[in-house]
């Protein structure tokens, strides 16, 4: 079969699955092993099927994975995220829209901990939606600030985007971990200009809370301190080049369950709902990137990418066309599909083409080199915090929904609205600008 | 399906116990190289089967909770009779992917003995992991033949796991 | 199909794995074509890369032997200190006992190159290595288990972990320094953090090879399969270690300029030194073998002799 016909097919035939609901995961490997039978071979499709499977279960720099999951579990589990909200709200909860504020700056640090999005949002938001409703706060406004909010778990390290990213394009976790800090601070930066905006203009959506004494902030920041010290071990570990990634994971996930049992938090139930929860997630990680382990060589045969990069270099769009249409075709795509499902999809597709134009160039970034791959992943990550909280699929909103079921989707598709506006204006920013996500991993790894 | 269900939990149990004695093991390495300057040498071996272990045993465990990424591109039937044949049809092509997985891990670890793999450092065997895999890919066929016996005779097939959630961690797709 | 886990950049690229593609289909007038996947397409990473041969899921596939050291015990006896001088030297002593000692660890391949890298030199962070001394008690990474044996043999802690890694370790001081071949000063831009290189040490090579899957080779015609056996071989593996020494010569010609940086050549009284420590690593390393039916020594001393 022409290789080319039968790569189409391929990505046909997966939309097809994946629309009955097969596991993106299972859809790839299905896809990958048939579309290997035809381009290669019977044997070597039951080779690759085992091959990729036992390396992807065996990859060393993958273990980050189990083990920033299991920190941000324990983080869960023993109150953090409660400790991180009150610690942000009574320093800004007195101002206009204090409580958003909070919000976001409860966000940001529970980011550090944990490398979901979604679980961001969850914990935060289970803490943050009632005490914003306890002082008026509009529905709408509030379950916004925590959809977005909750977004900048994949952005700041750690972030399970950034390392199925790095095994996708081969780049380094720990310098996709540090690209990941400054564009995360600079959108929890737009999303509190947001908030300001929006209070200002319509005060009564975000009345001001109470005002803390000075005990209480000193308290409330004491309780947060175990918290910073294990951000800063770890995350400040890796930073350092004290630890790998994955030596970082592991350090965290002791301190964080050292920091679990001296506040007597750790008990059977709790060690079991933290491992059967770290498991699940685990696995399903390693699930869809075996998946696209036995789907990516089967892409390489078609000669699909090459061919599309070909043809889009023949017609000659300028590199600013090109890029913005790429991230269209990506936000578009993330309306409806999952995040990790879009990025193992489409990224092995998507990345040759945009090396090979001009797109790196006009950046004065080497394509092929480690910055113009560190630069695109946090663009990617970007586009996938908006995949979260776009309509009509977006795991962050209905995770929102799950915790504040009076409110209507489309009331928390209308607060979200002006997040993610700002979330284009800074994507903008950061495509302007690469020096942003590049001067973390350039002066310390590099 | 309750037994399969308590088995599941079980092997995603020891799984995470695994997973707790990895943390422990890197956090020592790390420990004993900055402190004592001697690192614990293989630990990154252990690490590697360490891993093995815990994807094959938690991998039905995940799938029991619908754990696994399913993307919702067109709403759902109204009819059942559809639905049970769609369920029915993904856990076909789970059967045969898994059952060829089974077979040829076996297959692949008669292969490993054959080539003398072995972990870099301290040469742990690739074999009885490889063993391991297949018993998993068999026990996951058993699971999704059992869910479709289930289908068939129109029983409910929702998971008896009692599953804590942590807030989202987990990423639960709910049916 | 040809499965190679390292991009078209490499220095083997075009003058052996393509020149092999382009030679090897005109000999055979087009009978015979090999596409080459690079960087990793048809499956990420070195460490799987004989399986993917051995499977066919390439019929040609490109690695190194040490990722998988258990497979090899024999062959990469080559990579003991002593046994080499010089990349044409372990080369063609590879290949001298190829046909009587090696070939039979090719479980369901057939090699068509096998030849290695320069020898390894010392790659310092801060700490210059004169003598044999100064390396006691200091963190350097190795890249296997004989490596990390005769660290120890020379008094320093061997420490483990993937040769990606060791430009963010040496940088920050994780470890003191590496025992790599120069090829790493560029591919692993180790020219960085490096500031002392020492060179002069017993001899370490890496190895290196090209296999074709066993079943493949079978099918080929009589006529092509002569045609293949003539193309690669000895001259190929000699041609291959030749690029792979010229670009460690052109890694140590860029840290040689630039400032800052110091290469030391072991005096003779200290190789001497380093030889006879490394003697009774390689001593223990040989009775392991043994140990486990491996007729290390008998292979030791062909390839030696
Ligand atoms: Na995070
Ligand atoms: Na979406």
């Amino acid at each position: 079969m022409d290789p080319i016909i039968a790569g189409i097919a391929g990505l046909i035939l997966i939309l097809l699955l994946m629309s009955q609901r097969v596991p993106v995961a299972l859809a790839m490997m299905s896809v990958g092993f048939v579309g290997l039978i035809t381009l290669n071979s019977w044997p070597a499709a039951l080779a690759t099927l085992v091959t990729e499977t036992w390396s992807t279960a065996i990859f060393y720099e993958l273990t980050v994975i189990p083990f920033f999951v299991l920190m941000g579990n324990i983080a869960s589990m023993c109150g953090m995220s409660r400790d991180l909200y009150t610690a942000a709200n009574s320093w800004v909860g007195w101002m206009r829209g204090g409580l958003a504020h909070g919000t976001v700056l409860g966000c940001t640090g529970f980011a550090a901990l944990s490398g979901s999005s979604v679980a961001s949002a969850l914990t935060i938001g289970r803490v943050a939606l009632p005490e914003m409703a306890r002082y008026g706060y509009d529905r709408k406004f509030a379950a916004g600030a925590v959809a977005a909010g909750g977004t900048l778990g994949i952005l700041i390290p750690p972030s399970t985007g950034f390392v199925i990213y790095a095994i996708l394009t081969e780049e380094s976790i720990g310098r996709l971990f540090l690209a990941g800090v400054l564009p995360g601070i600079l959108l929890a930066g737009m999303f509190m200009l947001t908030i300001f905006i929006q209070t200002t203009l319509q005060p009564a959506i975000g009345p001001s809370a109470r005002r803390y004494t000075w005990r209480e902030k000193r308290d409330s920041l004491a309780r947060g301190l175990s918290i910073i010290f294990i951000i800063v071990v770890s995350i400040g570990g890796i930073y350092g080049g004290v630890f790998t990634p994955v030596e970082a994971a592991a350090v965290g996930a002791a301190l964080a369950l050292f920091f679990a049992a001296r506040r007597k938090m750790v008990s059977p139930k709790m060690l079991g709902t933290v491992i059967l929860n770290t498991v699940s997630t685990t696995t399903m990680i390693y699930f869809i990137i075996i998946g696209a382990a036995i789907f990516s060589p089967f892409l390489a045969l078609t000669q699909i990418p090459e061919s599309l990069a070909k043809a889009l270099n023949a017609m000659e769009l300028g590199p600013i066309v090109l890029l913005i249409i790429v991230l269209l075709a990506f936000i578009v795509l993330g309306t409806f599909l999952d995040g990790f499902a879009m990025m193992v999809l489409i990224l092995p597709i998507v990345l040759p083409i945009i090396e090979q134009s001009q797109v790196p160039n006009f950046l004065e970034l080497r394509p092929d080199s480690s910055d113009f791959k560190v630069w695109f992943g946090v663009i990617m990550v970007v586009i996938l915090e908006m995949a979260l909280i776009s309509p009509p699929v977006g795991m962050n909103v209905f995770v929102v929904k799950g915790v504040a079921q009076d409110v209507p989707m489309r009331d928390i598709y209308l607060g979200i609205l002006p997040f993610w506006v700002a979330m284009i204006l800074c994507l903008a920013v950061l495509v302007a600008f690469p020096q942003i996500s590049l001067l973390l991993p350039n002066t310390m790894l590099g | 399906m309750r037994v399969l269900d308590n088995l599941c939990v079980g092997f995603a149990m020891i799984a995470g116990l695994i997973l707790f004695g990895l943390v422990g093991l890197t956090f020592l390495d790390v420990i004993m190289r900055y402190i004592f300057s001697s690192p614990i040498f293989g630990a990154r071996d252990v690490l590697e089967m360490g891993m093995v272990v815990v994807i094959s045993l938690g991998f039905p465990f995940t799938w029991r909770i619908g754990g696994h990424i399913v993307v919702d591109l067109l709403p759902d039937y109204g009819f059942s009779f559809l639905t049970a044949v769609r369920d029915l049809f993904v856990r076909l092509i789970g059967v045969v992917i898994f059952g060829l997985l089974a077979w040829r891990s076996w297959y692949t670890a008669e292969d490993a003995a054959l080539f003398n793999e072995k972990t870099n450092m301290i040469e742990l065997p690739f074999q009885p992991f490889l063993w391991l895999l297949a018993f998993a890919s068999v026990f996951q066929v058993v699971v999704l033949l059992t869910e479709s016996i289930h289908i068939l005779f129109k029983e409910n097939i929702k998971h008896n796991i009692k599953l804590h959630q942590i807030p989202g961690e987990s990423v639960v797709q709910h049916d | 199909k040809f499965a190679s886990f390292v991009p078209t950049k490499y220095v083997l690229h075009k003058p052996v794995f393509e020149k092999l593609a382009n030679d090897l289909a005109q000999e055979t007038g087009g009978e015979v074509k090999i596409k080459i996947y690079a960087s990793g397409a048809l499956g990420k990473g070195p460490v799987e890369q004989y399986q993917r041969a051995a499977r066919r899921i390439a019929e040609i596939s490109y690695g190194l032997p040490g990722y998988t050291s258990s497979v090899f015990p024999k062959t990469l006896l080559i990579e003991l200190p002593g046994v080499t001088q010089g990349h044409q030297d372990a080369t063609r002593k590879l290949w001298k006992v190829m046909g009587s000692h090696l070939k039979s660890e090719f479980k369901k391949t057939v090699p068509l190159a096998v030849f290695v890298t320069p020898p390894a030199v010392l790659m310092m962070r801060d700490k210059p290595i004169r003598s044999l001394s100064d390396l006691k008690g200091l963190k350097i990474r190795a890249s296997s288990k004989s490596a990390a044996a005769i660290l120890t043999a020379y008094g320093a802690t061997p420490v483990q972990m993937p040769a990606t890694k060791v430009y963010t370790s040496m940088s920050t001081g994780v470890v003191d320094g590496a025992l790599m071949g120069t090829g790493s000063l560029l591919i692993f831009k180790l020219i960085e953090p490096t500031k002392y290189v020492t060179m002069g040490l017993p001899e370490m090579p890496t190895t290196l090879f090209m296999v074709m899957n066993e079943q493949a080779y079978k099918e080929l015609s009589d006529k092509n399969r002569k045609i293949l056996d003539k193309l690669t071989g000895l001259d190929i593996s000699l041609r291959a270690a030749q690029l792979e020494a010229n670009f460690g010569d052109l890694g140590m010609k860029k840290f040689r300029a630039l400032p800052g940086k110091q290469v030391i050549q072991l005096s003779a009284g200290e190789q001497a030194k380093f030889a006879k420590a490394a003697e009774a690593g390689v001593a223990s390393i040989l009775s392991e073998a043994e140990g486990k039916g491996v007729p290390a020594r008998a292979v030791f001393n062909a390839m030696k002799n």
